[in-house]
């Protein structure tokens, strides 16, 4: 079972190559999201702030 | 179909359609992506030339697939508000460009990394490859011009004149850069040549286009919202929205 | 109001007069260009024929970078001193007095660089023939960049940090015409037939010149108008 699933990770060599690949996508799109959050964040301070001053 | 899109046209009304969308888009794209990237981890069969490393093909084709799309939108959008003048193209135009950006900068990288493996280089000067990098920079150029103005409307529209010129050179770019390629290399081999494709790795890559595609108009909807809330601050739906999330 | 001829004709006039005043900043991008021509050489091994390889590209790159330093300078003054404000109330066509502006630019800054390539067959080695190409090259490829170079510049007028933006929109919108015009000298060294470079740099001269002063125009429009 085991020796299954570390078959699996290695892709047949090839695992320097894929895992990489695959961890860099799934880093780019949480990102973006995050980003999204903290932008939403930054945009309710902001309207906060002016909304006070009117 | 109409009164959908005179519902889109307006800040506001987008803003309440969008919400019930937002949900359905981001369970859409999680579950497609997941299961296409399980499949096609997991199930698909190894390759019969190129083994396991084959299996970049379900982030990298999809990645380049939607950083062309998504330009090619973005061309539309800038015909929209330039010629009719709806804003709210504008505010979408711009919005895509940052995603835009980072589907082709993983396309790029991605493509890289499976490169190595296969052709045994980083990088070739191939002709669709070089055309990709140019696409980033396009995506680049279009970000930066759209950050360096204050007035954000004003930097809608530029962005949309650079976004068309942009349209109109990148066939003349793709081929130059081919023609290019072809004369100094010399057909070395087809990078591209798509060997007929077995249906058991086929879909998975249906579903990871699909699930990828359902990700980037996610993103776009949800940024586009916010940034609809900063820009319409005068308006009172502003105002009474923002109360009742208690700001 | 003039016809349009007429205000074409002063527009030139107004632009080659301001240039003379001026002429230290043709002599600025001159000094660039020449600069390049020198190093280059200077900086690698001075093997003739490996200098042969590269002087195409390097010319083109050359005058790429000699076109979009002039170019910055291009709408900031009128900018600053209001005459743009001028032109858009004037009733007149914008993408006109654009056309006429950049026109006189490009003459006035090709030439010199066209003067000096009897020197650059010199410090490179290219025969008659060779120059010969190279000058023509220059002349129908060199209206596209300039053109480009604008459509840059009236992007970037009127912000403070010009230069990264700048550089960064050309970049991915002069490959097509850098590729030919470098391709034409290297096709004219290889003895091949230049005829087909050659016009494919007129024609993309020609559409640029024919349409970017319509892009720059609105984009004068959107971005000076506050």
């Amino acid at each position: 079972m085991m020796n299954q699933f570390l078959q699996w990770v290695a892709m047949g060599g090839y695992s320097i190559y894929i895992w990489p690949a695959y961890g860099l996508v799934c880093v780019v799109l949480v990102m973006n999201l995050l980003g999204i959050k903290w932008q939403r964040q930054r945009t309710r301070k902001k309207l906060h702030q002016w909304f006070k001053k009117q | 179909m109409w009164k959908l899109l005179y519902q889109l046209a307006s800040p506001k009304s987008f803003y309440q359609t969008s919400r019930r969308w937002v949900p359905w888009l981001g369970g859409g794209a999680f579950f497609l992506l997941v299961v296409g990237i399980l499949w096609g981890l997991v199930f698909a069969p190894p390759d019969y030339q190129q083994g396991d490393a084959f299996r970049i093909i379900y982030v990298h084709v999809p990645t380049a697939f939607l950083s062309m799309a998504l330009y090619a939108w973005m061309g539309f959008l800038a015909l929209l508000l330039l010629i009719w003048r709806i804003k709210m193209a504008g505010v979408i135009l711009t919005m895509c460009a940052q995603v835009g950006a980072s589907m082709a900068f993983l396309a790029l990288v991605t493509g890289s990394i499976w490169g190595k493996p296969m052709w045994g280089a980083w990088w070739v000067w191939d002709a669709r490859l070089t055309s990709e990098l140019i696409l980033l920079f396009l995506y680049g150029a279009i970000l930066a011009t759209g950050n360096a103005y204050q007035n954000k409307e004003q930097g809608d529209k530029v962005v949309a004149i650079l976004t068309l010129v942009g349209l109109v050179d990148l066939p003349i770019i793709h081929y130059s850069v081919y023609w290019w390629n072809t004369l100094h290399q010399g057909a070395t081999f087809s990078v591209f040549a798509k060997p007929k494709i077995h249906a058991s790795m086929l879909y998975p890559l249906l579903l990871t286009l699909l699930g990828l595609s359902l990700y980037c108009l996610l993103v776009v909807v949800l940024k586009a919202r916010n940034e609809l809330l900063l820009r319409e601050r005068r308006q009172r739906w502003v105002r009474v929205l923002m109360e009742g999330e208690g700001v | 109001m003039i016809n349009l001829a007429a205000l074409f004709k002063r527009q030139l006039a107004r632009e080659a007069l301001l240039h003379r005043r001026q002429v230290r900043l043709i002599i600025n991008s001159c000094l660039f260009f020449l600069m390049i021509m020198v190093f280059f050489p200077l900086t690698m091994p001075p093997d003739p024929a490996l200098l042969r390889t590269i002087a195409p590209g390097l010319i083109w790159i050359a005058m790429l970078l000699a076109m979009l330093m002039s170019a910055e300078r291009l709408f900031q003054q009128d900018y600053d001193d209001g005459v743009i404000e001028q032109w858009l109330v004037s009733g007149y066509p914008v993408s006109l007095i654009v056309s006429a502006k950049i026109l006189m630019h490009w003459l006035l800054n090709l030439l010199p660089i066209l003067l000096f390539s009897p020197l650059l067959a010199i410090l490179f080695g290219l025969t008659v023939y060779e120059t010969l190409i190279l000058m023509l090259s220059l002349v129908c490829g060199s209206p596209a960049i300039l053109f480009l170079c604008a459509l840059a510049a009236a992007f970037s007028t009127g912000i403070k940090q010009k230069g990264v933006l700048m550089a960064l929109i050309l970049l991915p919108l002069t490959i097509p015409v850098m590729i030919f015009g470098s391709a034409a000298l290297a096709a004219a060294m290889q003895g091949f037939a230049v005829q087909a470079y050659l016009a494919l740099l007129l024609a993309m001269s020609l559409v640029a010149a024919g349409f970017l002063p319509f892009a720059i125009a609105g984009v004068i429009r959107i971005s000076l108008v506050d």
